[in-house]
This record gives C-alpha cells, structure tokens and sequence, in this order.
C-alpha cells in the first residue's frame, strides 16, 4: 500500500519555487530520507507532507486518501522539527500524552500510551523532568515518542539528529530506524549528510533546487548516480572532463588531459562525445611505483589526512587537476604514505570504477556545487 | 503486518470517563477547527477595537469640525493655542532625548557591571512608574520649589518657580523609568556575541559598545524614544500642577475646558491629534533608514574610555544624576505625608468626615473604572494579540493592524478625551461613567496588547506546528500552549493597564464634568479647591502610591520566575 | 608565533565544573584541536584562553607574554566563533576590515589589506555584500578572513565549520588548514568531530568531564590510545569484555566466554578482566570451511552498504557480537542474513585494556549528563 504519494507537487514563495513538481511515492513502513544541501526544499517537502503549508499546484495523498486542502490536526502525519519544540512548561510525560488527549482519548489512556512510548525510548525513568533538565539526546527522544504516541502512521523527522554530536548521532541514528521498524511507521527523514542516508534508508530521495534529482535504493544511487551532482554529493568523486577516444568491445577510451586516457567499463557513450569521467575516491588507489596497466595516473603526493577507517591522500597531477585517494589505512602505513609527501606518486583506478557521464551544460564547478 | 491502534478516540458517550467540563473543552475545540467560527472571533475584536479604542478618539473631533476653526476669528487665542502646541512638542523632544541620554548608561550599568548594587538600583529606577504621575507632581514642586527642597538646602537662589523650567524637570523625572525598562529589556534579550566578537578582534569595549551593539539595538533606541516622548507631551495632572503661568498643550486644554471655550479646545485637540499621529509614524518609517556614526576612530582616546577609572567615573555620574534628579524628586512627598501622621490627618482621613469622604469616593471611582477597562480590553485585546503576532490575516494587515494599536498612545490623553466625548456626545443614553471607561480603555488597550503580541511572538511557531500535526484543534493550541506560555506577559500587560488607568488626569478631565477620579481630585486639592492642609494633600497622594506599588509589587512577585 | 601555555586551569559554573585543573602546551605553529562530547569543558577552555571568560584559578600565556588578567582585545588573537557572528549591520568587506580600522589603520589602507585578505581565502564576493546574502560556506570564509585580517599572532577557532552542511564542512576543513599553515599561524580547534579534528591536526587533546583524558598525534590516538573512552571517541570500536586467564610481563591469554585469544599486553593480572578493543575494519571475515572447531564462527546479522565501507554485524557462537568494515572496493562480498563466517583480527588490531573501574559504559560514554546515552 502506498502511504505517501504526491503527484506534480509544486510550491512557490514570492516568485521563488521552493518545490518543482515533485513526483514521489513512499510505501507503507518504508524508511524514506530526503537528502539534499540546505535550501534544496527538503524542510518545506516535509511541511507540504504535514499540511503546515499547501501546494500552489499538484496534490498529495495520505493512506491513499487526498489530504491537499486539510489542515494538519486531520491529516494522519506527525511531525518533528529540528528543534524537537518540546512545550516548556509541562513535563515530559505530559508532552508525550498531548497528542492522544488532544485527539480526544481520555487522560488515563492518553498517559497509558506515554507511559508505554517512554519505556520504548528508554526514557520511563525520566517522565516527570521538565525538557530543560534533560541533554540534547534525551530531549531528541522524547520528541520521538511524542510523535510516535499518536499512532500515526506517518513520522516527519526534520533532521533529527542536527543538534547532536558527530559519534553520537552514528548511534542514535540506527536506534531510529530499529524503532521506526518496530512500530511498523513509515518515515521521512530529512537530512543534509550523506552518510547518515545512506546508513540508515530503505530509500533515499535526492533533492536540489525543489527537485527530485533521483529516488531509489542506496546501493542504486551509489553505484549508478543519474548526474555528477549525485556523484559528488552522495559518496564523493574525483571528476575529470574528458572526450571519448575509441569505443571498442564493452570499453571506453576517454582522453583527458595531453597524452593520458582513461579506460572505462561503461556502456552508454560513444566515440565523440564529451564526458565527465568520475570514479570514487575510495575505488583510487596510490601506487609508489611506476606501472605499465591502464588508468595509472602519475603525480605528486601532496597532502595525506587521517580520518579513520582511510587515510586521504592528494595527488597533484599536473594537467589533469588534483585526484583524491581514500586509501585503506593499514595499506597507507605499510606503503608509508606520510613519508612520501612531494614525492611522485601512481592514482590507479579500475575500469570498472570510472563512470562517465554527458558533459553538464553550466560549468563542472556551479553543477557540483563548489561553494 | 502491523498492529493496528485505532487513530481516532471512542466515541466520547461510550467513555464513562469524559466529564462535563472536558466535554465542553472538546466541543469548543472542534468549533474553533472551523474557519468560520475563527473569523468571527477575530471579526468581534477588531470590530471592538475599531469602535470602541480606535475609531472615537482619533477621528470623533471631525465631528466638531465646524466649531474646531472658529478660533481663527481670534488671534490672541490662536497664537496661545499654537504656542502651546510647539512648546508641548519641544519639551517632549528635549525631555525624550536627554533621558535618553541619561537612561542609557543606566541601563548599561544595570546589565553589565557586575556589581552587587545593580538589581537594587534596577528596582529603584521603577520608582517613578510606580509613583502615580499627580503624585510625582506635587512632589516635584516641592522638592524643586517649596520651602523645605532644594532651596531649603542650598538657599532660595536655586529654588524654582512653577514654569516651563519645572515641567522639564519633572517630565525628565517621569519618562527617564521608560527609557531604562526599554533599554534594560534590550540589552538582556541582545546576546553580547557581536560584542564579544569585535573585542577579539581588538576592540576596546567602547569602541565595541559604539559601532556594534548601539547600532544593532537601533530599534530598542527608537522605541524607547518614541515612549518617553509621548509620555511627556501626554502627561496632565502633573503638569498642571508645575506649570504655574506656562501653557503646554494639555495645560491649554485643560484651561480652556474650564473657561467653557470649546473652539480653541477643540482646535488644540485636533492639532495635537494630526500631529502626533504624523510624526510618531514618521519616526517609525524614517528610523530604520537613519544610520548612527560609527565609522570614526580614535584608538587611544576609546581605549581610555574603557579603562577601569573611566567606567567607574562615568556610573558615577549616572548614579548622582539617578539619584538629584529621578530618584529624590519623586520621593519628596513622602515628607509632608509623614508629617500627616504625625498630626493626626491620617485619623481624620479615615474616618470620613469632610474632604475625606469625596475622597474615598473618587478612589473608588478610579479603581471601578480602571477594572472595567482593564477587563474588557483583556477579553476583547487578546483575538486582536493573536492575529497581529501569529499574521493570521497576512502580513499587510496584521502589519497595519499593528501600527493602528500603537496610536492611542502617541495621541495626547487629554486630546483623545475630547475627542472620544465629542464622538459620543449624541448618544446621551451613553452615562459618564461609561463614557469613563470608553476613555480609559482607549488609553490603555495597547499596553495589553503590545504585551500579549511580544509574549506570542516569541513562542516558536514550531511548537504551535508540532500540536497541530499531533490533533491539536486551533483553540487546544490556544488554550494548552499560547495561554499558559504567555501568562506572565498576560498579567503584566493587565496590570500595566490598570495601574496607568488609576493613573490617568488628561482624559479624565476632558470626559467627565460630574464624576472625579481619584488623580483629578488630587489636581484640584492642590490647586486650593478644597482648601485642603498640605498634610491631607501629602496623605492623599502617598495613599495612591502605596496602593500603587501594592499592584506593582503582585506584578513583580508573580512575573519572578522560579 | 608563538607557543601557548595553560597552567592548572580550572573554572566551575555555580556548581558545575566546567575545567579541572588543566594544563597544556602547545608549540609555536602547531594546529592543535581540542575534542570532546558535548560539556567536556572544550569551549569553555578556549574561551579562558582568549579571554572571553576569566578561569577562576591558572596561568595562561601566549608567547612570552602572560596573558591571564588581560582581556581579549590585548591578546592579538584571531576568533572564529561557532555562530559566525559576522556583524549583520556592516558589509562583508567593512566586517573583514574592522580590525585593522579598529587598530587606527586608514580607510584606504584597509580596503586594500582587505583585498589581500580576501584573494588569500579565495573568497570572491562584492564590497557590497551583506552576511545575510552569502551561503553558509560564504559566510564561513568571511569569518576567517575577519579573523585573519586582525594580524593575530594564535587562530581560535570554536566549532567554526558547526554551522555548515556535511559535505561544505568535509571540503572547508582542509582550506582552514591551508590558510592556517600558509601564515604560519599556531592554531586552536575546538570540534565535535573527531573526523574533522584527525584529519587536519597535528596533535589532539581529547577532553572529557572537564579534564584532559589523553593527548597525542591524531594516528598514535587512533591506533594505540592508552584510554578506552578514546577508542570509543575517535571512531567506532568493537569492546569485548573478557577474563584474563594467563599473563606474563608482555603477553597474555583472555578467555571470551569460553573462546581463547593470545595478544600481546602488560600490566594485567591472571584472574583479573580485561576489556579488548578492535576497530571494525580490523575484523576480517572469511568464508566458513568445513573443519571450523578452533576458530572464531558466527553467522551474520546484517550486511549493510554505508558507501565507501560495507559494514556487517555478526552474532558469534559465544555471544558475543562484532562489527566489521571492509572498504568498498568494487569486489563486494555480498553475504545473506545467516550466513556463517570466519572471524580473524588483524595483527595488532586488538588492543587489551584493563577493565574500568566505575563500569565499561561509564568509562565509554560520549553523553556527558545523567543517565548516559
């Protein structure tokens, strides 16, 4: 059953469109993010959703049902803004019973199904502080309970996890989706980081300017993304513009630079056509030895940068810009990567990891978003 | 599969639960759900704000417009009237800008300096609100030209005569709490981050107070301004008592009603209407645009400026002029009432007998009136306070709406009596006490509303969104957030109200010809109408600030926030 | 440029204590970033050092000057603040430009110096310009080039890219550190992030409650922290509690219900508990064969694909559960729910700790209030 549905929506504020004819369909106890950079729409995809604002044109249906001209206490979505708005004045419990009392249950069933939310969000020992007591965390999950206590079907969540520390939201974040599983609640979150999209939706809907740029499963948007935009926001990649050479058995031969080419495992273009050659970052690998095998880059190691589970490395290679590796870093240490910074250096991509796409109409830099 | 819970409630008669009282509240909730049932709510306040406050006093007088230019047959009289006007704007112009001038570093003070006197002398710069403006008059007159004041203690040479000289004193007296409360709420609301900023970035404090957190808190400035210039040119009472042979506007109308001229009356009205309305929107336009001087440096001399000496000096100051000009002045009245103890008036005052007893009754008046008008303006105030804050009926109209609520304040109290009497002087079937509190409420709706629509304003619209998507209907969101999270702005703008109602001579004076406030009575006991003892008059008036700074005190205990 | 001292700085608020007694020193043209969960007491300490807030006990100087009673316009420093704080009344190039004007420099001088400033930080934006026009990276860059435009001699720099979308602050971190290194600037950074902090530092001091918990060069703290709340803080960690059954002064053998690990260690003592701590991309895992007795089995739970990582939670036959990561190289081991693997650790990977006292949970917390996580 299709739980969310808008068909062609669109929304405009003094002659800006926020939102351009928006086609999506969500299903029922799908965990859906709404991924985009700030001021791509999302925050106002979400208000059309709750009814907080209507659609200058098109139409949305909930559950089936056309809910476009009804106001928000009748449609069927809870909404949870990126502040939480926790009301000050009334307790934690109480703030997690107004949705059943003010839909008309009486207070002892109201208080009932708080009660039953809290000890599901762990936060039973708490019901009676006052939200000002509480962390950024705890506050965040009250929140949640107060949206799920409703019983809707429908969770709004305007980026949830905005306000909270980097190591905590990773994990904060899968608490979210086990419990959205749990209550069987179909979600849209909205978020502006990748990775957290990524790690947690059944479906990422990908939106810029008021569009939807592509909507499908993580690993789709990952491996096939629809533009460079795609590419770059969502995993990263390094570009580099390029014309197809040679077209020959399943291969493609993209100059790129004076006397270097790329060979690509893609099928689509042809011999002629300019091309924004693209492959991951984590798919780059740094050689410390020449090498005689395709898609070898040569160039100086200019930078390396830990962050993790990789380390980051950038090769300057001259005429074909610079290329960012995301090397293993068990890798990184044995080949010694941090010594060799100035030295020449070998970026190496597989075939298979070099996309190719057709060369955007504005410049590279405006399409990706280089600030 | 999920379970399913069923989204919507039981049906409320097969929940033995539902009392009475909670079905009512759902009943009303779902009325308020239909968008009929809102726009004839906001319908009925704005159509009682339109006839009641807004309309009678700005536009009655056009209804004495035959007799309004009849006073250009007299040229004595007019070039008095028109020199009263001038001097009522002159005075408010001169007064508005060196309190502001003084109030300023008082309420730097009061913020910042991390000294332990600053709470106490926050609440002693309420003092002259809290002193009814007859009282702040008399003692005024005393303190700067009786016997036992100033010239008691430096010789008569610094004593001075009622005049326009006085009417400055005792207005600077009285508007400066404005500036101070305005400014003290400014700066503790402005985070000090801008501040903070220019001083890491190698800005002496004064240097960073000058070009940074003036300007940022431009409008508070404006606002201020614009406040204690309309206390000074509406302000009655008092400055009849002060002003001895010199004639501000209000002094001038009072006179006139007395002498029974009504086309010189009604001509200074209409003037003082038209101009304040004009000047106080043109202040409001041209105010955003102006810009003040910030782009002049000098290092060293600013870096001296903020030095420990400088600061410490310049409180100094602040406090000295706080205290010879504000503080003493307003509370010189406190002697002769003392005095009344003493010699036996206080028995006499409660017992009745002799002026006493129209006394009591003109107090009771005040307090009946100021009820009622406080009353009504909260019930039919806060539909008005919703649409302006929430801009429920679009920003233009909530945009008009909001300046038109601000100008009963602008227009001189005095002006706005004649006008309102003038509007319903047909309607005899109207009495004058009602008259009373048409004129009361007038003067009074846009402390309560300019409360309530501060107060709502700053409830995050989240919240009010995130209720809505819960079930909330629009009058749960009103009565389960907006009412509880602005209680305290509530009672404060009520009170306010009140307690400027108990205050109010000018309009008083200008609608009623039989019944007499409380302040009014005062008026004309110092004038030597009832041939009252300055013991009696002392006593009188240190009643009204004792019960004044009762209501005050309630305000300031239930707005503590635990 | 100058080293930076902090001595026993210590600073309570009512009766909470934002900094206990810390000290710290940080050489001339070092980029240093101060980490920590949230109330750690890291915004806290720099603002002592900038002299924001006055610490209620400590030295601190910058260079050889001591600065401790001074206020911040004399300590010649450059802020960045969390909430940019660009003065919203003032053009871009007149906010970039107030140091210099507020120090007596002329009109004209300034808006050359001011155009300096900005080819430096690449920010190409009109004299016109208001904050409130610019994107969020905008306005970022224009807070740096204010700051630098004061001529500090130390950069402090409080959560300056929090403001910003993920993927503005994944590029704008590494211009910080251009800019910083190109002028030689000793630097501050007060984040979050441990992401951002590792990759652009050249030492991190981890803080929590108030106090420093380890200090040390972003890969020493990442390979080989010395505290688990460390490991814990720095990326994700798998802690497997276990019993220490035999110990020598440099090995030991720890018994994780039941199933036996030899790893090198000292300090412990036979009987004792252990905690051992792996990162997820050091759990390596491989198909099951047939003989599978001695060896670390289990079935996985979940499989899921985070990008440039496939992450995969196991539930091992002695119940205990693991995360692994693999880098997403093209070649995808797609395993199905339930599907047995072989569990092996890479060499050096796991790192034995002795047990916290006050409890694993406490000693992981990256909540700092009551009631942890």
């Amino acid at each position: 059953m299709t739980s969310v549905r808008l068909a062609a929506v669109s929304k405009t504020f003094a002659r800006v469109k926020a939102i351009d004819h928006v086609n999506l369909e969500i299903s029922d106890g799908e965990y859906v993010c709404v991924l985009g950079p700030t001021g791509s729409g999302k925050t106002t995809l979400l208000r059309l959703i709750a009814g907080l604002i209507y659609p200058t044109s098109g139409g949305i249906e909930l559950d089936g049902k056309p809910v476009t001209g009804l106001r928000p206490e009748d449609r069927s979505a809870s909404y949870v803004p990126q502040q939480y708005a926790l009301f000050p004045h009334m307790t934690v419990r109480d703030n997690v019973a107004f949705g059943p009392l003010a839909r008309g249950f009486s207070p002892e069933e109201s208080h009932r199904t708080a009660d039953e939310m809290l000890r599901l969000v762990r936060l039973a020992h708490r019901a009676t502080a006052f939200p000002h007591e509480l962390s950024g965390g705890m506050q965040q999950r009250v929140a949640l309970a107060r949206g799920l206590a409703g019983r809707s079907p429908l969770l709004l969540l305007d980026e949830p996890l905005g306000a909270i520390d980097a190591r905590l939201r990773v994990l904060l974040r899968y608490e979210l989706r086990r419990l959205a599983k749990e209550l069987a609640v179909t979600v849209v979150h909205v978020t502006h980081d990748q990775q957290e999209a990524m790690s947690i939706a059944d479906r990422i809907a990908v939106l810029r300017d008021g569009r939807v740029e592509q909507f499908g499963r993580t690993s789709e948007i990952y491996s096939s993304p629809s533009s460079p935009f795609l590419a770059n926001f969502v995993g990263g990649a390094n570009f580099l513009e390029g014309i197809v050479v040679r077209r020959e058995s399943g291969t493609a031969l993209i100059e790129v630079a004076e006397g270097f080419s790329l060979t690509s495992s893609e099928k689509e273009h042809s011999a002629g056509d300019a091309v924004v050659a693209s492959f991951r970052q984590e798919r780059t690998s740094v050689l410390t030895n020449a090498s005689t095998e395709e898609n070898v880059i040569p160039g100086k190691l200019v930078s390396t940068s830990l962050l993790g589970v990789f380390m980051r490395c950038v090769v300057d290679t001259g005429r074909a810009g610079e290329v960012m590796a995301k090397v293993p870093l068990r890798e990184a240490l044995e080949q010694r990567l941090q010594d060799r910074i100035g030295h020449v250096v070998y970026a190496r991509v597989a075939r298979d990891g070099v996309m190719l796409f057709s060369r955007p109409e504005r410049a590279l830099a405006v399409e990706l978003e280089a600030f | 599969m999920r379970e399913w819970v069923p989204r919507d409630p039981p049906p409320r008669d097969q929940v033995a639960e539902t009392g009475l009282m909670r079905r009512l509240l759902l009943s009303l909730d779902s009325i308020s759900g239909s968008r009929l049932a809102r726009i004839m709510a906001y319908a009925l306040g704005i159509m009682f704000f339109l006839t009641i406050i807004f309309v009678p006093p700005v536009f009655g007088i056009l209804l004495g417009w035959s007799k309004i230019f009849e006073i250009l047959s007299y040229p004595d009289l007019l070039s008095r009237g028109v020199s009263a006007i001038i001097a009522s704007f002159a005075i408010a112009g001169a007064v508005a800008l060196l309190d502001l001038a003084a109030g300023l570093p008082m309420a730097w003070f009061i913020v910042r300096s991390r000294s332990s006197w600053a709470s106490t002398i926050d609440t002693l710069a309420n003092i002259p609100f809290v002193v009814p403006t007859v009282a702040l008059g008399y003692s005024v007159l005393a303190f700067w030209g009786g016997s036992q004041g100033i010239s008691g203690l430096l010789g008569s040479r610094f004593a001075f005569s009622p005049g326009w000289q006085m009417i400055v004193l005792l207005h600077f007296a009285f508007s400066y709490p404005v500036i101070v409360r305005v400014m003290v709420g400014a700066l503790q609301g402005y985070k000090d981050l801008y501040e903070t900023a220019a001083r890491t970035l190698g800005a002496p404090t004064f240097t960073a107070a000058r070009t940074i957190s003036l300007p940022l808190l431009k409008s508070s400035l404006v606002a201020a301004f614009l406040l204690a210039f309309a206390r000074s040119l509406s302000e009655t009472g008092a400055t009849v008592m002060v002003a001895g042979a010199f004639e501000n506007g209000p002094v001038f109308i009072s006179k006139a009603r007395l002498a029974g001229q009504e086309s010189p009356l009604l001509f200074v009205s209409f003037v003082l209407i038209v101009a304040s309305s004009l000047f106080f929107i043109g202040v409001r336009v041209l105010a955003p645009r102006m810009r003040l001087p910030i782009s002049a440096v000098r290092p060293r001399l600013e870096k001296r400026l903020s030095s420990g000496p400088a600061v410490g000096l310049r409180s100094l100051l602040t406090l000295l002029v706080f205290a010879v000009l504000v503080i003493i002045p307003s509370l010189f009245v406190v002697l002769p009432a003392v005095g009344a103890v003493a010699d036996g008036t206080l028995q006499e005052a409660f017992s009745g007998n002799g002026i006493w007893s129209g006394y009591w009754q003109a107090v009771g008046l005040s307090y009946l009136v100021a009820l009622a008008a406080t009353a009504l303006n909260v019930v039919a105030g806060l539909p008005v306070s919703v649409l302006i804050a929430r801009k429920r009926g679009g920003e233009f109209v909530s945009g008009i709406l909001d300046t038109m609520v601000n100008i009963p304040i602008v227009v001189p109290s005095i002006a706005l009596g004649v006008s309102i009497g003038i509007f319903w002087g047909g309607a005899t079937y109207i009495s004058e006490f009602w008259l009373l509190i048409f004129a009361h409420a007038s003067i009074t709706y846009t402390y309560f509303v300019r409360s309530m629509v501060a107060a709502i304003e700053s409830i995050p619209m989240e919240m009010e969104d995130v209720a809505r998507t819960l079930g909330a209907k629009p009058l749960t969101v009103f009565r389960r957030l907006t009412i509880p999270l602005s209680k305290y702005a509530l009672l404060a703008g009520a009170i306010m109200a009140f307690t400027r109602s108990v205050d109010e001579t000018g309009a008083t004076l200008a609608v009623a010809k039989r019944l007499v406030t409380a302040p009014v009575l005062m008026v004309q006991w110092v004038r030597g109408i009832a041939a009252a003892s300055p013991s009696a008059i002392g006593l009188g008036l240190a009643f009204l600030v004792v019960t004044s700074f009762a209501s005050l005190l309630v305000l300031t205990l239930a707005t503590r926030r635990t | 440029m100058p080293d930076v001292r902090v001595a026993d700085v210590s600073k309570r608020f009512q009766d909470v204590v934002a900094l206990d007694k810390v000290s710290l020193e940080i050489k001339d043209r070092e980029y240093v970033s101060i980490i920590g969960p949230s109330g750690c007491g890291k915004s806290t300490l720099l603002k002592c050092i900038a002299g924001i807030i006055k610490q209620d006990s400590g030295q601190i100087s910058i260079g050889d000057r001591e600065v401790t009673v001074l206020p911040p316009e004399e300590r010649q420093l450059g802020y960045m603040f969390q909430e940019i704080a660009l003065f919203p009344h003032m053009s871009s190039w007149d906010n970039v430009g107030y140091g210099p004007r507020v120090r007596g420099k002329s009109r004209d001088i300034t808006r050359r110096f001011v155009g300096q400033v900005m080819e430096m930080t690449r920010l190409k934006i009109g004299p016109r310009a208001y904050p409130d026009e610019l994107s969020g990276g905008a306005r970022q860059k224009t807070a740096l080039a204010r700051a630098i435009a004061a001529e500090p001699q130390l950069m402090l720099l409080d959560e300056p890219l929090g403001a910003l979308d993920a993927h503005v602050r994944a590029a704008l971190r590494y211009e910080l550190k251009r800019l910083v290194t190109e002028l030689e600037l000793t630097a501050i950074h007060v984040t979050h992030d441990q992401e951002e902090a590792m990759s652009i530092s050249d030492r991190l001091v981890i803080m929590k409650a108030g106090r420093v918990v380890e200090v040390g060069t972003p890969l020493e703290l990442y390979l080989h922290p010395k505290r688990l709340f460390t490991q814990n803080f720095l990326g994700e960690a798998n802690f497997i509690p276990g019993d220490v059954m035999e110990c020598d002064p440099r090995h030991l053998t720890v018994s994780v219900n039941g199933w036996k690990l030899d790893l090198k260690g000292s300090g412990f003592i036979k009987g004792g508990t252990a905690v051992l701590a792996v990162r997820p991309e050091s759990v390596i895992l491989s198909p099951v064969h047939a003989q599978a007795d001695s060896e670390w089995v289990g079935a996985v739970e979940e499989q899921m694909l985070l990008g440039d990582c496939i992450r995969t939670e196991v539930d091992l036959d002695n119940g205990t559960r693991v995360v692994s990561q693999t880098p997403n190289q093209g070649v995808q081991p797609v395993r199905g729910v339930g599907e047995r693997v072989k569990v092996a650790f890479a060499a050096g990977g796991l790192i034995p700790y002795q047990f916290p006292a006050r409890g694993l949970d406490s000693e992981l917390s990256l909540d700092d209030l009551a009631g942890g996580t």
